[in-house]
């Protein structure tokens, strides 16, 4: 029995050792994929094109950085049938073993979108190192051009873009969902699946310069307006830490959403529409809010929102659905153009209802976008099959001709509990 | 595992049982056919045996009215010379102060009368021959060899120069007693009597080493001990049959369970306080003459992890220092296998950022990160066991300039990275911050093996030699105590107790694991706070007369 | 006696907690939530049932022969050869459920933490230290289980904790839609995680306080499945039914994607920490219950000689039992006869041989008077 067992550790010892060590890797034997940019060429046999953003370690960047002036990240592009195939053919540029767990963002062209995710979310779902929780963002045009992208405040590109997806987060223009979250909406009966809209374009001031030069009014893409809309304030601030010295440098803005029907994107919702949107969702944290003065229409008093709460009820009459929405909202108010005395009791009852007001007018707007386009991003037919699955079965093949012609009642009640540090405005005497 | 290893020891036990008796009994006859009253032929026969060795001091003189011859026996070096002279000689050749019984002196009654009325040592004793009387006279007795006598008078005389009392410099404490144990057993005895001063505890003395002839003192209180471990203990001290014990740990190897494993199954201590708390709460102690290295029995592995003043400091101290010590216990055993395992199979493991500054660290070093993990533990080892080798000044100088110009150097040749060195470091710290030398050691040696593991099959190997080291450690036991109790195997009272030190008044009983005959140790209600003290229950143990609260 | 040592009843309870979490926590969620979406729990909670009935009936039998493994009252039940033909039945189901273990614990380190490594490299050494501890004997490993068993749960419970974050319970909703049969059905289906108190039928005899048995068996079923079923809840709650549906590992999946503040985040290093500890245990439980029994019905007076062997079969069958892993799913997933024979059908059988037995030994020395 001792021969016996010295034997079977004799044994065992040489498996490990004779064999042993086949997925073992030396760090510096990787290289680290931040970022995978996906697009598709139609009409090609290979169709996907694939690129690759790789950061370098740290000393290696600042030597080439010294030598000549390199960047952090290096960008490796192919094509291929499938993802996988046009990673393969990718490495073949490469000194390294490629590596994707710590991937944390994956841009999609838009014509891969219209063309469909499901391989990708796919690709993702099943790769053993891509990470499910990578963010999942859909870029307007090519998702390689967004790439190219010079990095402003972060070393890197990739870097940048996670920088503003956690902005995103906490403001309400836009909401970056992560694979599983996407993946989530896509398979959920009575659901759309949206994520988040990058655009690359002219900084804001640019494009006003040229608006000034050409003086054409209106004629602007519904994303910029978003921007020049009093209500937002983000992509003035980042305009203007641009030098307007060299040529016009292109920026990246995270606003409004990308709106799928099944795995296919149908349409873009703008910053006004995703804030209505995300007012069903009880996502808009922290945002602020425009509204017209009660009492001098001309003046704006911007608020800012600290809670949501949105409860959704489906009603059931005579075989006719119907959805209630409360939302519940708190928050202060921050600042207004003129100077009238709006810090009393009256007059903030007055801004609570003009503020419930303009609220439901959002959603009802961002309601409008989703049924022309005929996707439920808000997953009422979600909340249906909960409360009342039955019925939801009957529905679920139609389901999306049954929201387009949804009625739904908004119910938005607003409080403001504070007025900010000032106590009253300022008076001007003369 | 462990049942093949027993088979093995009892067949071992067996045969050494076998041989020796068969010399011992031809030699004691031998020595008794040789032996005869006759003292000339004794003391021509004394001089053969010990030969010519230059201690050996033979006086001969007749008593003082010449009737009688007589001899001394002594070893230079080992005796009180002047204990000697005033309490031996003096009286039996001086006719002044004992003259009525030395003038009565005749070859017949000179055994009664030198026994009981004319020597003053304090300490005699009567061995019947000569071979007995040798052996105490090589343990520093003085024999007094009287002329057509066969029995002879042992006088104690023992006296030789000793290490004095000192602080413990292998198990330093903040606080508590700054006494060690001594190469002495009497002052080692004397220092266990005066912290237990209860009729009850028992110095039971065994001997073992045919040449050296080494005492051994079986010490336990012995309405507590637990009379199964005893009886066993007794047994294969018994069983060892070797030429030489020279110190306690040839001891620990003869009667331990399990010969082979790197881990210790018996507790060693310098500490006298500490070997007072172990026989207090049942436990055995060992004591070797020659060595300041008492043996604490039973053992459990979570013991290695306490220090003696876990219990002088506060209960929140300890309970932090014990957890600490856990952590670091782990720290010692897998950091480095698993820093091994992360960096070459589990990179999703590490933020990126980190995982990026460690590949540029690594970047342009020649050895894969197993044999730059091997390579520093392999130096640091050296490192240490240099400075415990060099002379204790230079011995730290050494080993804290060798470690940071060696790292320093290494990094700077691109030898090691700076996080492997950080990881050796680390783990260097933590293993001294372990209580016990030899457990810390038994896991510096693991964790060679783990590394290799590790860098073979990721984590996975090095939960698969972690498992390997829990089946192990499961299946030994320190005489009948399961080795991983009172975590294993024991009550919850225990488990509690192994990790968190409860406040003095709250720990009422002695551990269960032990099975002690007694298992309370103090009065219930002492945990009481505001019972007055005339009301405490005193009884807790039966004592004739109690002195709990005495002032 | 083959065995020589004693667990108390705590352990044995120990023991029958981590056979039960081991390999449920892995797959069962994928196969409950595939057949009932969001009331996968209810399948879980109703599989305790089974489980309590397999384990009166073993601890009935168990309290009638004392000192005696199933193997070996089954021999006096049924008599010699039919006995000895119900033993080999189970020594047949126990390896079986190790080689299915064995198989799915290899397919799960080569999906999901090493891709490269050949799936013989998992099962060899793990069937090594199954051996090994099988040689040590039931009083180590229970031992060594009581050490496991705390990093085991207090790891799974931590994870679920730190899940909280991306808790959405309205992914739970609506309830009760399920209808019963499909439960039922369900709850059947898992076989080897509803049923694993009757390895107790081979360690009563062993233990300490036999009468306690069925407290620690109870609460042993009754805590484990509670467990699984949070585990359950906690990945429907961040997942919803649907996208559970299509993953392979929920459990895995759910940790994958926790993270909290970007510090706590990649903890699917302890999943697998768990993972293997737990396999490890319920391997050699189940190894040692063949081992045993296949003694007993040879009459070997060690335990020693068939260890090795059986180990050998276990690694050939865990090879050949499945082409791939579609085949393993698809055998866990479909429900069959056979184990609702041998873990329920058999012991009350036995039962209800006994009793009949019984009431025949009290009549007969009526007549006699």
């Amino acid at each position: 029995m001792k021969q016996m067992r010295k034997l079977l550790t004799i044994f065992l010892c040489l498996i490990f050792l004779i064999s042993g060590c086949w997925d073992y890797v030396e760090v510096e034997e990787l290289t680290l994929v931040r970022t995978i940019a996906i697009d598709y060429l139609p009409e090609r046999r290979a169709p996907y094109l694939v690129t690759l953003a790789i950061s370098l370690p740290a000393d290696i960047a600042g030597e080439k950085s010294g030598s000549g002036g390199g960047s952090p990240t290096q960008l490796f592009s192919a094509v291929g049938a499938t993802l996988n195939l046009a990673i393969e053919q990718a490495s073949l540029n490469l000194s390294r073993r490629l590596f994707f767990s710590h991937a944390e963002l994956i841009l999609i062209g838009e014509e891969a979108a219209k063309h469909g995710l499901l391989h990708i979310l796919d690709f993702i779902s099943n790769h053993p190192q891509v990470r499910f929780n990578v963010d999942l963002l859909i870029t307007k045009g090519f998702a390689r051009d967004v790439m190219t992208t010079t990095e402003r405040l972060e070393v890197a590109i990739t870097e940048e873009m996670i920088g503003m997806i956690d902005q995103a987060r906490y403001s309400s223009e836009s909401d970056p969902l992560q694979a599983f979250e996407f993946l989530q909406k896509l398979v959920t009966p009575g659901q759309d699946a949206y994520t988040a809209l990058l655009l690359k374009g002219p900084p804001l001031e640019e494009e006003i310069a040229k608006l000034k030069d050409e003086q054409k009014p209106g004629g602007q893409e519904e994303s910029t307006e978003g921007g020049a809309g009093g209500a937002n304030g983000g992509g003035k601030s980042e305009g203007g830490s641009s030098g307007s010295t060299e040529d016009i440098q292109e920026i990246l803005t995270m606003a409004g959403l990308a709106a799928f029907q099944n795995d296919k994107l149908v349409g873009f919702l703008n910053s006004h529409e995703t804030r209505g949107l995300l007012w069903f969702l009880g996502k808009t944290n922290r945002t602020f809010l425009a509204i017209e003065n009660p009492e001098k229409p001309s003046e704006t008093i911007s608020l800012h929102v600290a809670r949501v709460q949105t409860k959704i009820k489906p009603h059931l009459e005579n075989g006719q659905i119907s959805f209630s929405v409360e939302v519940i909202t708190e928050g202060d108010i921050r600042s207004q153009t003129g100077n009238t005395e709006i810090f009393t009791p009256e007059m903030i009852n007055k801004i609570n209802s003009a503020k419930a007001g303009a609220i439901k007018q959002e959603m009802e707007k961002a309601m409008r976008k989703m049924q022309e386009l005929k996707v439920d991003l808000v997953g009422f037919g979600t909340i249906l099959y909960r409360h009342d699955p039955e019925t939801f079965r009957l529905l679920e093949e139609k389901w999306p001709e049954e929201f387009s012609k949804l009625k739904v009642n908004i119910v938005v009640t607003s409080e403001i509990r504070r007025t900010g540090m000032q106590s009253h405005p300022a008076r001007l005497r003369r | 595992m462990t049942s093949a290893f027993s088979i093995f020891k009892k067949l071992n036990i067996f045969k050494k049982k076998e041989v020796p008796t068969k010399n011992r009994g031809s030699a004691a006859k031998k020595a008794e056919n040789d032996d005869s009253p006759i003292l000339s032929e004794r003391l021509a026969l004394i001089k053969k045996r010990l030969g010519e060795s230059n201690d050996v001091v033979i006086r001969e003189f007749s008593s003082s009215n010449d009737k009688v011859k007589m001899a001394l026996l002594y070893i230079d070096g080992l005796v009180d010379k002047k204990m000697v002279n005033d309490n031996i000689l003096q009286p039996i050749l001086s006719n002044t102060i004992a003259n009525q019984y030395t003038e009565k002196l005749t070859s017949e009654n000179a055994l009664e009368l030198l026994q009981k009325h004319i020597t003053s040592a304090s300490e005699l004793s009567i061995a019947p021959n000569l071979t007995q009387a040798l052996k105490m006279v090589l343990s520093g007795d003085t024999a007094l060899f009287i002329d057509q006598e066969q029995k002879v008078i042992i006088c104690g005389t023992r006296m030789w120069e000793k290490r004095t009392v000192a602080e413990p410099e292998t198990e330093a404490a903040v606080r508590g007693p700054r006494e060690g144990f001594t190469e002495t057993m009497r002052i080692n005895t004397s220092l266990l009597r005066r912290r237990i001063k209860h009729e009850n505890l028992r110095f039971e003395t065994m001997k073992a080493g045919r040449r050296t002839a080494t005492e051994i003192n079986l010490v336990y209180i012995s309405d507590l001990v637990n009379q199964s471990v005893l009886q066993e203990l007794r047994r294969r001290i018994a069983a060892i049959d070797t030429d030489a014990i020279l110190e306690s740990g040839y001891i620990e190897e003869f009667i331990e369970d399990v010969p082979f494993s790197v881990f210790p199954q018996i507790e060693h201590t310098e500490r006298v306080d500490k070997a007072a708390a172990a026989i207090l709460e049942g436990r055995i102690l060992v004591m070797t003459d020659n060595t300041p290295f008492m043996l604490i029995i039973p053992t459990s592995f979570f013991q290695f992890i306490q220090a003696s003043e876990d219990y002088y400091e506060r209960p929140f101290v300890a309970f932090f220092l014990r957890l600490l010590r856990l952590f670091v216990l782990n720290v010692a055993l897998i950091l480095p296998a698993t820093y091994v395992a992360v960096i070459s199979f589990h990179h999703e493991m590490l933020p990126t950022s980190l995982l990026l500054n460690i590949a540029a660290a690594r970047e342009g070093i020649p050895f894969p990160a197993v044999a730059e993990a091997l390579l520093m533990e392999g130096t640091f080892e050296v490192l240490r066991e240099a400075g415990v080798r060099l002379p204790r000044t230079v011995g730290q100088a050494v080993s804290i300039v060798g470690g940071l110009v060696i790292g320093d150097a290494a990094i700077r040749a691109g030898l090691v990275s700076p996080g492997m060195v950080i990881i050796v470091s680390a783990t260097a710290i933590s293993t001294f911050a372990i209580p016990a030398f030899n457990a810390s050691i038994a896991l510096r040696i693991l964790r060679f093996p783990l590394i290799i593991l590790g860098s073979i099959m990721g984590l996975y190997g090095v939960i698969f030699g972690l498992i390997v080291i829990l089946i192990h450690l499961a299946g030994l036991q320190s005489f009948g105590v399961p080795y991983l109790s009172p975590l294993v195997h024991g009550t919850i009272g225990d488990m509690f107790k192994s990790l968190i030190r409860p406040p003095l008044w709250m720990s009422r009983t002695r551990p269960d694991m032990l099975k002690l005959q007694q298992q309370q140790r103090q009065a219930t209600n002492v945990g009481k706070r505001h019972v007055p003290p005339e009301k405490r229950e005193l009884t807790h143990e039966k004592m004739e007369e109690n002195n709990a609260g005495e002032r | 006696m083959l065995e020589k040592g004693k667990i108390s009843p705590r352990q044995s309870c120990q023991l029958l907690i981590m056979a039960l979490i081991a390999t449920a926590i892995l797959l069962v969620p994928s196969i409950t939530i595939q057949q009932l979406e969001q009331d996968a729990w209810l399948a879980v909670l109703l599989g305790t049932l089974w489980g309590l009935v397999t384990l009166f009936a073993v601890y009935q039998l168990g309290l009638k022969y004392p000192n005696q493994t199933i193997y070996e009252y089954a021999q006096t039940l049924l008599g010699r050869w039919p006995g000895k033909i119900v033993g080999l039945v189970y020594v047949w189901s126990f390896l079986r459920v190790t080689a299915i273990v064995i198989r799915e614990f290899g397919d799960f380190m080569t999906t999901s933490f090493m891709p490269n490594t050949p799936i013989s490299v998992f099962s060899i050494s793990l069937i090594f230290l199954a051996i090994w501890a099988v040689f040590a004997g039931l009083e180590i490993l229970a031992r060594m289980n009581e050490f496991i068993i705390i990093l085991v749960i207090s790891s799974l419970i931590f994870i679920m904790l730190l899940s909280l974050d991306n808790w959405d319970l309205a992914n739970l909703q609506p309830m009760f839609t399920a209808d019963l049969l499909a439960v039922v059905k369900t709850s059947f289906i898992p076989e080897v995680w509803a049923v694993d108190t009757i390895t107790l039928s081979v360690i009563i005899p062993f233990l300490t306080r036999p009468k306690q048995a069925l407290v620690a068996g109870a609460f042993a079923a009754f805590f484990a499945n509670g467990l699984l079923a949070a585990g359950i809840i906690a990945a429907l709650a961040t997942f919803g039914p649907f996208l559970l549906q299509i993953t392979r590992f929920p459990i895995l999946t759910f940790v994958r994607v926790i993270n909290i503040g970007k510090i706590l985040s990649r903890f699917e290093v302890l999943v697998m920490v768990v993972w293997v500890a737990g396999v490890f245990i319920k391997t050699t439980l189940y190894l040692y219950c063949a081992c045993l029994g296949l003694a007993q019905i040879t009459d070997l007076k060690e335990i020693r000689p068939v260890v090795l062997p059986l180990g050998v079969i276990v690694i050939v069958w865990s090879f050949s039992m499945f082409n791939n892993i579609a085949e393993l799913e698809l055998s866990m997933s479909t429900p069959s006869a056979r184990p609702i024979l041998i873990y329920l059908g058999v012991p009350l059988l036995l039962l209800l041989v006994s009793w009949f037995k019984e009431k025949l030994q009290k009549r007969q020395p009526r007549r006699a008077q």
